[in-house]
């Protein structure tokens, strides 16, 4: 009789959060802030063609725009992934042990601007360096120990 | 803030096993059989877990209670009650506070959400 209490068919209660998926992490983030800083560096090492050179100037610039472009998006999805983490999986329960989380969040989605706006290899070392920190903060709320590490 | 008629003095406390009385009762329909899905009440409750509730028992601060979801109709949960404010609002939290959606979010509850008490989980 008491049996039964072990089937399938037993009404089911609810103790989760409301995520509509609760997939969480912060790889997302990391691998558009890795091409931030890929192409970072690919623009700078970028030579500029000799003046006269009609036909390697029209590929330096197409090159170039395409660069920029991409640097462009990524630095706009690494944040995109950042202020999901930030805003719907980071609870009050989380600042009380990181005090910092705000902090962090906010120069980090700041350092995702800053990329766009320059071609700055220090703040795209930043930005993954602040990335670190919010992977080794979010697998700790996990309790796992998921080591960092890059694609590229 | 309302004042706390009643606030949990020691979350966290495990919910026993099923003795033989639980298991008359539960075959003579005054306890309730509900599985657990998902994580935010561990360490008490694990996923997968059966617990039983009882309709009419009372309900205190630091209980467990089944408690109908305030947007979703058709949904029931598990959680916590940590406080009941003094005009009777029962306010819910996950024991694994960073993986719930509670009173946190969907704020307190009128006690006609409470459907009854957790007394006791089956092993």
């Amino acid at each position: 009789m008491f049996d039964k209490l072990r089937n399938a068919e037993i009404e089911i209660a609810e103790a989760h959060c409301d995520g509509p998926c609760g997939v969480y992490d912060p790889s997302q983030a990391r691998i558009e802030a890795e091409s931030v800083l890929q192409l970072t560096k690919k623009i700078l090492d970028l030579k500029a063609p000799d003046a006269g050179d009609q036909k390697a100037s029209a590929a330096y610039q197409n090159t170039l725009t395409r660069f920029i472009a991409i640097k462009e998006e990524r630095a706009e999805l690494a944040k995109h992934h950042l202020l999901i983490l930030w805003t719907d999986y980071f609870k009050p329960v989380h600042l009380e042990k990181y005090a910092d989380l705000h902090d962090l969040f906010w120069k980090t989605a700041k350092l995702c601007s800053a990329c766009k706006q320059e071609v700055s290899l220090e703040h795209a070392q930043e930005l993954m360096d602040n990335i670190k920190r919010v992977h080794e903060i979010f697998w700790e709320t996990k309790g796992k120990d998921v080591p960092w590490f890059m694609a590229s | 803030m309302r004042a706390q008629v009643g606030q949990a003095s020691a979350l966290f406390f495990m919910l026993r096993e099923a003795n033989w009385k639980d298991r008359i009762s539960y075959a003579i329909g005054k306890l309730k059989a509900f599985r657990v899905q998902g994580d935010s009440m561990l360490p008490t409750l694990r996923d997968g877990e059966v617990v039983l509730i009882s309709p009419k028992a009372s309900v205190e601060p630091g209980d467990i209670v089944l408690a109908k979801h305030p947007y979703k109709q058709s949904v029931k949960m598990l959680k916590r009650v940590a406080a009941i404010d003094d005009s009777g609002r029962y306010s819910l939290v996950g024991d694994n506070a960073g993986e719930s959606t509670d009173s946190r979010t969907f704020g307190t509850l009128p006690v006609a959400h409470i459907e009854g008490k957790a007394v006791c989980r089956v092993k």
